[in-house]
This record gives C-alpha cells, sequence and structure tokens, in this order.
C-alpha cells in the first residue's frame, strides 16, 4: 500500500467507525420511542455514507498522474527545456518527453510518443526557432516538425495544454489549431527564463486544477 | 459535495489616509481585530503587478511566509459540550496540523459551538508524502481532513436542516497562500502604537510602478487636482487573516464614491450597470441596509483605463460619474445621490461609518 492509499485508508476507515456509530445511535433511538433522535442519526448516517462513496470511488480509480509531457527541439530548445523541467519538478510535477523510452514499447516512433503523452496529464509545448523558412525576400521560422506531430497528437488526445513560443515562429504553426489565450509569447532566451517559465508553471498548476476539478465534479455528478 | 468555499473578503474602505514619510496610521479596531499588537512582528508584502498599472497592493499578516503554504480557513458549529474545543484542538495535533489563529464563541443560550481557525497543513500533508493532486494540498487531500473530522465529530457537529450535511467548511487561504510568490517583495516590520513604516525597498518599487504608470498617462491629460499624493485604502480582511493596503495616486483614475438610495430588489444591479455602462471598473464595494429606513449605502472604489477617459483628473471623474447616476432615466425610481465620503488628512484617520 503506498503513502496515498494510506491517507485514503485512513479516511475510510474513520467514516466506517462513525457511520457504524450513527447506526447504533439509531436503532437506540428506535428502540427508546425517540423519532426525533432516529431522523437525526438516519441524517448523519447517509451522509456518511455518501462521503464513503466519494471515497471509494477515487481508492478504486487511483489518481490522475501529476505528469506533464513536454514537447521540444534538442537543436533549438534542449537549454530552455532543461530549465523549465527542473521547476516543474520543484513544483513536484514529474516530466517525460518523446524521447523517454518506456519498458515494452513496440512498434513505431510515433506510437511510443503516443505512448508517453497517454501516460502524462497535460501536455507543455516548446516552439523554438528550428527550421527557416524564405520566400522570396521574406524569412519566416517553423519549430521543429516533431513537436508539431506531438501537438496534434496532444490535441487528438484531448489533453490540456500549454505552449510557449518564440515571437519569431510564425502563427500559422499555432494560431489555427488552438486558441491564442492560451499561450505564453517570448522574445529571446532572457525574457524566457526571467518571467515566462514561471507564467507557464502557472498556467500548468491552472490546467492541473481545473482537471482536478473536474474529475471530481465527476464523481460527484455520478453519486 | 463542494470543494472549495466561496472566496470573498470582508471589505470595510472607509479609511483614507494620505501617505507621509512611508508612515501608515492602522485603525485601531482593525489593528485589535486581527491581532496585530503592539510592538509586535508583522510580515508585509508586496505582489508586484505583471504591468505597469495605477495601484498596488501591500498585505499586512501575523503569519510568517513560511506557514503560507497550505494555509486554510476553518469553520465549524458544534452542539456545545464540556471538553469539544480541547478534543478538537487535539484531533488537529494527531493529525499534525498547526492552528495558527482560533476564534470560538457560544450562542443561543450555550447550545452552539462556532469555531473559526486558521489552519497551517503543511505538516498533515507531509505525513502522507507527496499525493497526486493539483497543488500540494489538493482538493482530494483536504477533502479527507474534513470527512475526518465530521467522522470524529458525528455526534456534535450541527447539520443544516435544509442540504443534510455539516455546517462544516475548509476554505483555502489565497491571498496568503499567493503571498508566497515569485514576484513578491517581502519584509518583517513593527507595529508601533497602530503605526506601521513600509520598508524602503518595497516603498520604492510601489512608487516606481505608481510613478511610470502616472508618467504616462500625463503626457496625454490634463491634471488637476492633489497631484503626486500617495494615497492608502486600508482594507481589512478579519476571515482570511491580513490587512490590504491599497495605495494609488491622487488623479490616475482611482475613485471613491458613496451612492445613497432607496433599497430594493435589483437597487445594486441597477447602480451597478451604470457604472459599467461607463467604462468604471468596481474594484471595491461595500454595501449595506439602513435597517428600518429601506435606504441603502454603496461605497464603490471605481478605477478606469486611461484610454476610456477624456480625462483622468479626480474632479472631472466624480462629477461624469455623479451626473451618470444622478441624471439617469432611473434615478427617480431610486432616489440616487451621490457623494463623496474621502477627505485626506496628513496622518489623521478619518472613518466615515
Amino acid at each position: 500500500m503506498d503513502r496515498n492509499e494510506n491517507f485514503l485508508h485512513k479516511t475510510i476507515s474513520s467514516l466506517r467507525n462513525a457511520q457504524s456509530q450513527a447506526i447504533e445511535l439509531a436503532v437506540r433511538a428506535k428502540k427508546s420511542g425517540k423519532p426525533k433522535d432516529k431522523v437525526k442519526w438516519e441524517i448523519r448516517r447517509a451522509y456518511l455514507e455518501k462521503q464513503l462513496e466519494y471515497f471509494e470511488r477515487i481508492s478504486e480509480q487511483r489518481y490522475f498522474p501529476k505528469t506533464v509531457f513536454i514537447s521540444y527541439s534538442k537543436a533549438s530548445g534542449a537549454g530552455l527545456f532543461e530549465y523549465i523541467k527542473r521547476e516543474l519538478e520543484k513544483e513536484d510535477f514529474e516530466v517525460i518527453t518523446g524521447f523517454r523510452r518506456q519498458p515494452n514499447t513496440e512498434g513505431n516512433v510515433l506510437k511510443k510518443v503516443l505512448k508517453n503523452l497517454n501516460m502524462a496529464s497535460i501536455y507543455l509545448g516548446i516552439l523554438t526557432k528550428d527550421l527557416q523558412i524564405i520566400e522570396g525576400e521574406s524569412v519566416k521560422w517553423g519549430p521543429s516538425v516533431w513537436t508539431m506531430e506531438e501537438k496534434g497528437m496532444a490535441l487528438a488526445l484531448e489533453k490540456p495544454f500549454v505552449l510557449i513560443i518564440d515571437r519569431e515562429i510564425h502563427s500559422d504553426f499555432w494560431k489555427k489549431t488552438t486558441p491564442e489565450k492560451d499561450h505564453i509569447i517570448f522574445e529571446g532566451k532572457d525574457d524566457f527564463y526571467s518571467s515566462k517559465v514561471i507564467e507557464a508553471i502557472d498556467e500548468i498548476k491552472l490546467r492541473y486544477q481545473e482537471l482536478a476539478l473536474k474529475y471530481l465534479q465527476e464523481i460527484d455528478d455520478e453519486i | 459535495m463542494s470543494v472549495f468555499l466561496f472566496y470573498s473578503e470582508s471589505m470595510n474602505f472607509n479609511y483614507f489616509q494620505e501617505l507621509i514619510n512611508r508612515k501608515l496610521k492602522l485603525p485601531y479596531e482593525l489593528v485589535a481585530n486581527m491581532g496585530l499588537h503592539n510592538a509586535s512582528e508583522q510580515h508585509i508584502t508586496l505582489r508586484v503587478p505583471k504591468k505597469v498599472q495605477n495601484y498596488c497592493e501591500l498585505i499586512i499578516s501575523p503569519i510568517p511566509l513560511a506557514k503560507r503554504k497550505d494555509l486554510w480557513h476553518f469553520t465549524v458549529s458544534f452542539f456545545d459540550r464540556r471538553g469539544l474545543l480541547s478534543e478538537l484542538n487535539l484531533f488537529f495535533k494527531r493529525n499534525n496540523i498547526d492552528i495558527l489563529d482560533s476564534r470560538a464563541s457560544i450562542s443561543e443560550n450555550n447550545k452552539f459551538l462556532n469555531v473559526a481557525m486558521v489552519l497551517d497543513t503543511q505538516g498533515y500533508i507531509s505525513s502522507y508524502g507527496k499525493i497526486n493532486g493539483p497543488t500540494k494540498s489538493s482538493a482530494i487531500q483536504i477533502n479527507t481532513l474534513k470527512a475526518l473530522v465530521a467522522a470524529r465529530f458525528i455526534q456534535d457537529v450541527v447539520f443544516h436542516y435544509a442540504s443534510n450535511s455539516p455546517i462544516l467548511e475548509i476554505a483555502p487561504n489565497y491571498a496568503l497562500n499567493r503571498s508566497r510568490k515569485n514576484s513578491t517583495q517581502h519584509d518583517i516590520v513593527n507595529i508601533n502604537k497602530s503605526e506601521v513604516s513600509i520598508p524602503s525597498d518595497i516603498y520604492s518599487q510601489v512608487k516606481q510602478n505608481l510613478e511610470d504608470y502616472r508618467r504616462n498617462f500625463l503626457t496625454n491629460n490634463e491634471v488637476d487636482g492633489e497631484g503626486g499624493t500617495m494615497i492608502a485604502s486600508i482594507v481589512s480582511s478579519l476571515n482570511w487573516h491580513y490587512l490590504k493596503i491599497f495605495l494609488f495616486y491622487a488623479d490616475t483614475g482611482i475613485i471613491h464614491i458613496r451612492v445613497k438610495g432607496r433599497n430594493t430588489v435589483g437597487a445594486l444591479a441597477a447602480v451597478t450597470k451604470i457604472i459599467n455602462q461607463k467604462n468604471f471598473n468596481i474594484i471595491q464595494l461595500f454595501s449595506r441596509d439602513i435597517h428600518g429606513k429601506s435606504i441603502a449605502i454603496n461605497d464603490f472604489m471605481l478605477d478606469i483605463e486611461a484610454s476610456k477617459a477624456r480625462k483622468l483628473d479626480d474632479k472631472y471623474l466624480k462629477n461624469f460619474i455623479k451626473e451618470s447616476i444622478e441624471h439617469s432615466e432611473i434615478s427617480s425610481e431610486y432616489n440616487w445621490e451621490v457623494s463623496f465620503p474621502r477627505k485626506l488628512r496628513r496622518m489623521n484617520l478619518e472613518h466615515y461609518g
């Protein structure tokens, strides 16, 4: 039994004890002809039962992982990735990437990435200048192809996500598929390290909070 | 099952004063209520705003930064019996929970015992290790705490007759939790005869922010009035255990108005609609009813962006909003009277109750 299960186990066991108490007191009230008291203990028993159902459901389904999948380019974004990874780990997030090989993953690279992505609760894309596109006299920048593939997968899997984008990346690479308000734009590495990382981590925490509340709401609704 | 209680602040922003030599005089009643004892150390924090704006907020609280990581406001109603409070304290001790502030009172001829506490749950959380929740004190963990209290005191806790659930809530103290963030400046100050001196580092940061804003619009706006006077509005948040010092310059788009009028259903909605239509943002509201007279007094602290007003000085904005409310089509229905109760005096406390 891990520590989280222990946590729930203690709560469930206390609730069961309290529920037995409430049942006993309701029976006693009935026997001694005190209907008002009987109702009082019945209400408490019913409340405890709901609580029990709630925690048993959580205990059975386990938690959603506090894991972030980070998509980045090894060529142009490795430094930024390492920094944000460290900051996320300080906030108790586990970081995984498409580069990490999981045991027992078979098939092509995309399948392996998909498996890693599926394990994460949140997707974070770092879009750095990887490809230079020259059109006549104008120069545009695009992110790495892999980052785009992973972003597509995250969208398809409906993962809550955050993008952190170099201002010079052409908006065609992100604006059309994802709402603009979700993104953090940075101008150069100094801007990234000084303030945008904090903003990105705040956004990730918020996405995770939303996910948690949605999950709890779903349990509430079912109960 | 509710996860978080509605978060509100008990706002009372009737205390305005000019900030001279970084010194502030805190109203005695707030000092007493907050437990800010004379010569005691208080923790003052400034959250540096992400963008330059026309006001800054300082938070003064006796709760040290290190204790603000997992800070919760706990309330419960019990059927009173001897030894109950002691058992509750023991329960928290056994669960590694630190009680930072505790208030209890009996009501209805000793029938009920109402308890409000500020809890630091860092120890509770860490005794079970990291949980895969949204924050260190996740919604799930706090729900377990709530369930444990209900289970332990099932014979004592009062149940609400309509919802059939216990009168027992645990709500996060957002303001103090957030005051730990990276963008925060922090210092320790002493309260001396209700007087506090803002540390120079924090004061310089506030001044720089406010002056950047002021310089920005001074170039485009003609300003009459008090000019560069820094004003402090002191707001109490007793439940959440802090004083908020709201600092701004005169003539930078922030005004305080009082609207007095007939109190009927929809009166507040009607006046706030006019305020909204005139592009003002309500940053603080204190609304109360005069018992037996069907009259309400509503105090608003309003803010308008430089781009949305023709002029930004206090005199112009006050006249503008007064005209807009008193001469609106529905004004006669509510008998609205608009006044401006703020009168600044140097280091003198003004209380308009």
